[in-house]
């Protein structure tokens, strides 16, 4: 049963994250003042012996007390992270930088977090400008043999700019993601104009790094590299350099989890540690004192050495004061231990409320507690195989009903086969965990006689998950904000009804149901009858998509290939709910239901549009295009004799047009009263159908 | 639900209502604290960009393997900087040196011990050598190298000469006359340069160069654009310069951009002007300049007076 009583941090965490979730920023003087004395009064009232009025009013006024609290946090977190304005256009800078953490690390490129020591814009004929927020994302191409941990500082140089809004209405926003790291802005540069410097920073992160750097160099050493970076992924959490396919493959078959360090991974070092030294609660005092030590070091080392990413931190603390609290003879409420765990983590960084894994973990977690019994006792088989296999797909299943919704919103997609891969998961990732960490402490003894095991072992797991894989149909999902909290409070509100015999809940349970099913079928209707032609720009060239009758035809550049057009269209397609792509060559010929792609044209009832190229067009008097892509300006006096020919609506000017020719096909429609859209600064053209 | 039900589940008692408040108030209060005193930022001049040279830390690697950091580091260092005097210099324990040190007859050495990087010690030295002054600490910061974080780590190490003031001088320190007439920038020799206040062989040398880089003045302020010529000494000079004849013009159709040479043509642009040229042909007028990329920087308009479009427009 959770209530105050026994579960009060878990209820201080509810309301910090109701507070963070509160569109404040940064607050004027003003009102931090009135809701530091807002936090002054709740103070003073809430600690006094007898609160008049309501039962109710000591809690309402802490409640008060904390709300503002978080507002403040959050504002000061916001100040002392984001300290200046964002950039407006790109500025070439210099300066010296910290590295602060590792986020990526490929032999093409590297990408780093850094605090920005002195970062100030070169032109020396102007007003420095200088770069204040905290952190910044640094993309270094061609690092050559740079390699960085945290706490290196260099010297970079190059284009420093605020991160890009989406290139198309629907897809994701890497800045949203970034803002959960602090970052606004991002600098480009490549190896060459790097100098690393011989002094180090002090970042508590730097030594478990290199420790982690040199235990992924001892794996890859001695497995193949596939299964070196599955085993670095799941042991170390170093997943910077692994293969898209794998990773493709895990997330297909559902077991993403476990190759992201999350509290799976923690509860195996856990139980391994309980095998090898014993319950925590038992024994004498000094043991089991010493035992807790032990415990508590092998825990936290392993939290740090795997980056200490935000499900690891939440297990990490929830474990350690689990079994400190075994160890000493406390009553610890696992509700407000994970509330605990919650504050901590919020109190100290704001922004991670916002992030995946952090929301996730918490999810997850808050369906096992909740969830994992009434499901194990669904069924029960006599056979004790079959009895663990359902022990561990209810597990799943609890964790999936909470984190469901949250999977459809940001994926949007929910592997059919999580069930089977969770069977196969579970075992295999303590087998190679378990291997791992055993194979190395051999290794130090030149002991290498189980490296081929865990070899064939971890080739055997990658196996098993592309086959999963490829079990699941390829589905995308849709699901608007309004259906993913109703279908979220549906399972809290029938679980909340069950556990306190709360009768009105569960009408509100099912009423979620109800505006979950609703919503989703309205959502669906409303997008299928929408058809609608999008053009916008990946890094490599324009995509343009024509969606209609539920079906997406894709129009690409030569120059795009097929990964960058699946990652820029993923998010789009995946909010119409359509399945079936169709890319469409320059040269292709083809017949939709209610147009034609042909002579690098689309003609639909509504619009004509024209790929324009003044190499290859030809002129057609019976044609009439409305939209006007041009796509080369090398001659533009023939773009200009053939718009006047033409004379569209609009013309379409893509990102990768620049100089003379673009100027002068922009002033001529100026002039001749055709309208312009130049995706470089207006971003897509969306045009519905 | 019943009121004592409610009163169970959502009444709180007053310890835990204490500690909440005592914890939130410790938690906030400790975060305006550290915003009435924020850390300070690492000091950091633009100067140090130059001087600042990957130094070898004098510890022993943690791991002899390829991969490991601290030897890719060894060999990139080495690979970049064929001068081995260039890493830091650290003096035996039996030459430990008395400080504060005299700035005017410090060796490099000492000048490092007492705290400067090697290259500023360098530079210290250099200009100490060849007749410099440094009396103060202003002086001292207009050493290239120097900048705000070494003065702090070496203030307390060294000694200035007592200074001489200005009006005692009746020539140039270093017994040079004052020129007596008025030199065309363009034309001026390397001996007529060296007689100006400030200027030495090395800045004479060193605005020669320029001047055959850029092809030749336009006017005297961009003395400024010279490397190393600090503006003190600009301001001395100015008076006896002149621009009268014309610089050369760089015929920007004929040439390969991308190789050629200017210290107002950045690399960078010089592509874009090749790439420009061949989607384009000609580069006919400053309308057609105007159009490359980047319009909002400022080298178009330092570089607009050396070019000629150098074609009969047909």
């Amino acid at each position: 049963m959770i209530h105050l009583r026994n579960s009060p941090m878990l209820w201080v965490a509810l309301v910090l994250a109701l507070a963070y979730s509160l569109p404040f920023g940064s607050l004027p003087p003003v009102i931090e003042m009135i809701t530091l004395g807002t936090v002054a009064i709740c103070a003073i009232l809430a600690s006094r012996s007898n609160v008049t009025g309501h039962f109710l009013m000591p809690t309402l006024l802490l409640t008060i007390l904390i709300l503002a609290a978080g507002v403040l946090r959050k504002s000061q977190y916001t100040r002392s992270v984001y300290t200046g304005d964002t950039l407006l256009t790109a500025v070439r800078m210099k300066g010296e930088l910290m590295v602060d953490e590792v986020l990526k690390r490929k032999e093409q490129s590297i990408t780093l977090r850094c605090t920005s020591i002195s970062l100030c814009s070169m032109d020396t004929s102007a007003e420095p400008v200088c770069l204040s927020d905290k952190f910044i994302l640094i993309q270094i191409r061609q690092p050559d043999s740079l390699l960085f941990f945290p706490g290196d500082r260099f010297i970079a140089e190059g284009w420093v700019s605020a991160l890009s809004p989406p290139p198309n209405p629907h897809a994701f926003d890497l800045r949203q993601y970034y803002h959960t790291l602090g970052i606004r802005h991002r600098l480009n540069t490549n190896g060459s104009q790097v100098i690393p410097l011989s002094q180090v920073g002090i970042s508590l992160m730097r030594f478990p790094a290199m420790w982690q750097f040199k235990l992924s160099s001892i794996v890859h050493h001695y497995t193949s590299t596939e299964v070196a970076q599955l085993t670095n992924a799941l042991v170390w959490g170093d997943r910077s350099d692994m293969d898209q396919e794998v990773i493709d493959a895990f997330a297909l078959s559902g077991a993403m989890h476990v190759l992201s360090v999350s509290g799976m991974h923690v509860a195996i070092i856990y139980s391994i540690l309980y095998l090898l030294l014993g319950q925590p609660g038992r024994g004498t005092y000094k043991k089991r004192i010493t035992r807790l030590t032990i415990y508590i070091f092998a825990i936290s080392l392993y939290v740090v050495l795997t980056g200490a990413s935000a499900a690891v931190v939440r297990a990490g603390w929830m474990i350690v004061l689990f079994i400190t609290g075994k160890a000493m003879g406390w009553n610890t409420q696992t509700w407000n231990i994970l509330g605990f765990s919650a504050c901590v983590m919020l109190w100290v960084d704001p922004f991670v409320l916002h992030n995946i894994g952090f929301q996730l973990s918490y999810l997850a977690m808050a369906g096992l507690l909740l969830c994992t019994r009434p499901v194990s006792r669904l069924m029960s088989f006599k056979n004790k195989l079959l009895q663990w296999a359902w022990e561990v797909t209810a597990v799943s299943i609890a964790a999936q009903i909470f984190i469901l919704p949250l999977l459809l919103s940001y994926f949007h997609q929910f592997p059919l086969t999580f069930a089977l891969s969770s069977l196969v998961a579970a075992p295999a990732g303590y087998l190679i965990i378990f291997g791992a960490l055993l194979n190395v402490m051999l290794s130090i003894f030149d002991l290498t006689l189980f490296w081929p095991i865990l070899d064939k072992a971890g080739a055997a797991f990658i196996l098993s998950m592309k086959w999963l894989a490829e079990l699941n149909p390829l589905m995308q999902y849709a699901m608007p904000r309004l259906t993913a909290y109703s279908l979220m409070l549906f399972p809290l509100l029938y679980t909340i009804s069950l556990m306190y015999s709360w009768r009105r809940a569960r009408q509100l349970a099912w009423l979620c149901g109800a505006v979950t099913i609703l919503s989703l079928f309205a959502h669906r209707t409303i997008q299928w009858n929408r058809d609608e032609f999008i053009i916008y720009h990946t890094y490599n060239g324009i995509l343009a998509d024509i969606i209609m009758d539920g079906q997406c035809y894709t129009i690409r550049d030569t120059n795009v290939t097929p990964t960058a057009e699946k990652f820029a269209a993923h998010g789009y397609r995946s909010y119409r709910d359509i399945i079936r792509i169709l890319p469409t060559e320059n040269n292709m010929e083809w017949q939709t239901p209610r147009g034609t792609i042909k002579d690098h044209a689309v003609t639909l009832p509504t619009a004509g549009i024209l790929f324009y190229s003044p190499s290859t067009y030809l002129l057609d008097s019976k044609a009439r295009y409305t939209h006007v892509v041009v796509l080369d300006c090398t001659d533009h006096k023939k773009v200009i004799t053939d718009l006047k020919n033409i004379h569209p609506e609009i013309v379409i000017l893509p990102a990768h047009l620049r100089g003379y020719g673009k100027y002068a096909i922009s002033s001529f429609a100026e002039k001749a009263g055709i309208a312009i859209h130049d995706i470089n600064q207006q971003g897509y053209y969306r045009l519905w159908l | 639900m019943k009121d004592e039900r409610r009163e169970y589940y959502f009444a709180i008692s007053r310890t835990d209502r204490i500690c909440l408040v005592i914890l939130i108030t410790v938690l906030l209060g400790w975060e305006y604290i550290k915003y009435a005193f924020p850390q300070p930022k690492p000091v950091f001049h633009f100067s140090t960009l130059h001087a600042i040279i990957p130094v070898e830390s004098e510890s022993e690697p943690l791991e002899n393997t390829s991969t490991d950091r601290r030897t890719y580091m060894r060999e990139k260092s080495k690979s970049k900087t064929e001068n081995p005097s260039s890493g830091s210099i650290s003096l035996p324990a039996e030459e430990r040196i008395a400080f504060p040190v005299a700035i005017e007859t410090a060796s490099k050495q000492e000048l490092q011990a007492a705290g400067f990087s090697s290259f500023t010690a360098g530079n210290i030295a250099k200009y100490m050598a060849a007749g410099g002054k440094i009396s103060n600490a202003s002086d001292l910061m207009k050493i290239y190298g120097m900048d705000e974080t070494q003065w702090e780590k070496v203030k307390n190490n060294i000694a200035f000469p007592e200074a001489i003031p200005a009006s005692e001088y009746k020539t140039q320190p270093n017994g040079k006359k004052y020129p007596t007439e008025i030199y065309d920038l363009n034309t001026i020799t390397h001996e007529q340069l060296v007689l100006f206040p400030g200027i030495g062989d090395v800045l004479a040398g060193r605005i020669l160069k320029f001047r055959e880089s850029l092809g030749g003045f336009i006017e005297v302020s961009q003395l400024e654009d010279c490397f190393g010529l600090p503006p003190e000494t600009i301001s001395s000079i100015t008076p006896y310069l002149k621009v009268d004849s014309p610089p050369m013009r760089i015929p920007i159709n004929d040439i390969d951009t991308e190789k050629f040479n200017h210290p107002y043509l950045p690399k960078k642009i010089g592509r874009v002007l090749k790439a420009w040229k061949t989607h384009h042909g000609l580069i006919r007028d400053e309308q057609d300049l105007k159009q490359i990329y980047p319009p909002d920087s400022t080298w178009y308009n330092r570089l607009l007076p050396y070019i000629d479009f150098g074609i009969a427009w047909q």
